[in-house]
């Protein structure tokens, strides 16, 4: 039965899909931009849930709104800012350089992986969407996702044992 | 990182899933920027706005027939009639989130495409670090405003309104310069005159002292 979106809800989900926005995108800012600019779609106005929940409803604009913000954003000059300090911008004082280094490595490496595969892994594993929802958001069977979720986790480890360990700093 | 070829299946191990599987999962720590935050809660907080402007018209014209085509354009008639919106009415277009997606910037001009009434909006990524992140339209009391967002690397962001026709009335504020800085709503508000098109600089997240070094880099 259809149902009205709640848009507190909705905002209860914020950090995963921010963080599902830093594995498509690999920039912190690029990241901010799409989640705002996901949100604001989103809640412009009174939407209603046919099946789901507001998880996969906000992955799905999440991902509409990347591929076009993507078509735009090759049509203007820009300077990237990498991934290269997602926890260290972190103002919490718990904040720790040898773990934003590693968060960092797997969010490139996950934003390296081909679009199909990368957007598999972020719907079960970032998001967190069972096979089935993410099979929906994603329009494929849920066996295809997951086959490509296990090929890319694969993946993922293989980049990362290639990179070097992060440089632990003295505390 | 370069995109790779992806390993079959058969040349995956457990030891692979595990080891990606905890590295996901380290990734749970990272949560969004406090403005984000605050900017999403607001969003989620306020009643989603009616649909205004240009869209209603043309719904009605789709669903009705001549009587709902007669029924838009005396409704256009009655609002155009009206007093018009002030500077204070429009700078909550400017305060409001995006929902489009940037203007480009104009090849060897310091201006982006976006314009109202031949009068554009600045391109300032080089001069001072602040670059456009969306567009907002909508027809507040018959008057089109569009606002421009532009945020800096700290994830500030100002609003860039710009309405059509003629100068909007202001009341209140201090003068300084050329510009009427006031308070509209908790917010600062920095309000000039570019070729008699009103512009409206808004924000709630930086003070007039910004909004007017950014508005003094305009010829």
């Amino acid at each position: 039965m259809a149902r009205r979106l709640d848009p507190q809800a909705l905002a209860g989900h914020l950090d995963r899909i921010y963080r599902a926005a830093l594995a498509l995108c690999n920039s912190r800012q690029d990241a901010e931009d799409l989640v705002q600019e996901t949100y604001a779609k989103v809640l412009a106005k009174p939407r209603r849930l046919q099946d789901g929940d507001e998880l996969g409803y906000l992955l799905a604009a999440l991902r509409n709104t990347y591929f076009t913000s993507r078509r735009t954003a090759s049509r203007r000059p820009r300077a990237d800012v990498e991934l290269e300090t997602v926890a260290a911008a972190d103002p919490r004082p718990d904040s720790q350089p040898a773990a934003a280094a590693e968060v960092d490595e797997v969010f490139a490496a996950i934003a390296s992986l081909p679009e199909d595969f990368r957007l598999a892994l972020i719907a079960i594993d970032i998001v967190g969407l069972s096979y089935a929802e993410a099979g929906k958001v994603l329009g494929v069977p849920h066996g295809t996702v997951a086959t490509r979720v296990y090929r890319a986790r694969g993946q993922v480890a293989r980049l990362l044992r290639e990179q070097p360990a992060p440089v632990r700093s003295p505390r | 990182m370069t995109e790779h070829r992806i390993p079959e299946e058969r040349d995956i191990t457990e030891a692979d899933q595990e080891l990606a599987l905890r590295a996901i999962r380290s990734t749970e720590r990272v949560t969004a920027p406090a403005p984000l935050r605050a900017s999403v809660e607001r969003m989620a907080a306020a009643p989603a706005p009616r649909v205004r402007g240009r869209r209603r018209p043309v719904l009605a014209l789709a669903a009705g027939g001549a009587v709902a085509v007669a029924a838009v354009v005396l409704a256009l008639l009655v609002v155009g009639a009206g007093s018009g919106p002030t500077v204070a009415d429009a700078s909550r277009v400017a305060l409001a989130p995006p929902v489009a997606g940037p203007p480009t910037p104009r090849p060897g001009q310091e201006v982006l495409s976006e314009q109202v009434d031949g009068v554009p909006y600045p391109y300032w990524e080089d001069a001072t670090r602040w670059r456009a992140v969306g567009t907002r339209r909508e027809v507040v009391e018959g008057r089109e405003v569009t606002s421009v967002v532009y945020a800096d690397d700290a994830g500030h962001r100002v609003g860039y309104a710009i309405a059509s026709g003629d100068a909007l009335p202001v009341s209140g504020g201090r003068t300084v310069g050329r510009y009427r800085v006031l308070r509209v709503g908790g917010a600062d508000v920095v309000t000039w005159e570019r070729e008699g098109r009103t512009c409206i600089l808004a924000s709630r997240d930086v003070g007039p002292d910004v909004m007017l070094r950014l508005a003094s880099q305009e010829a």
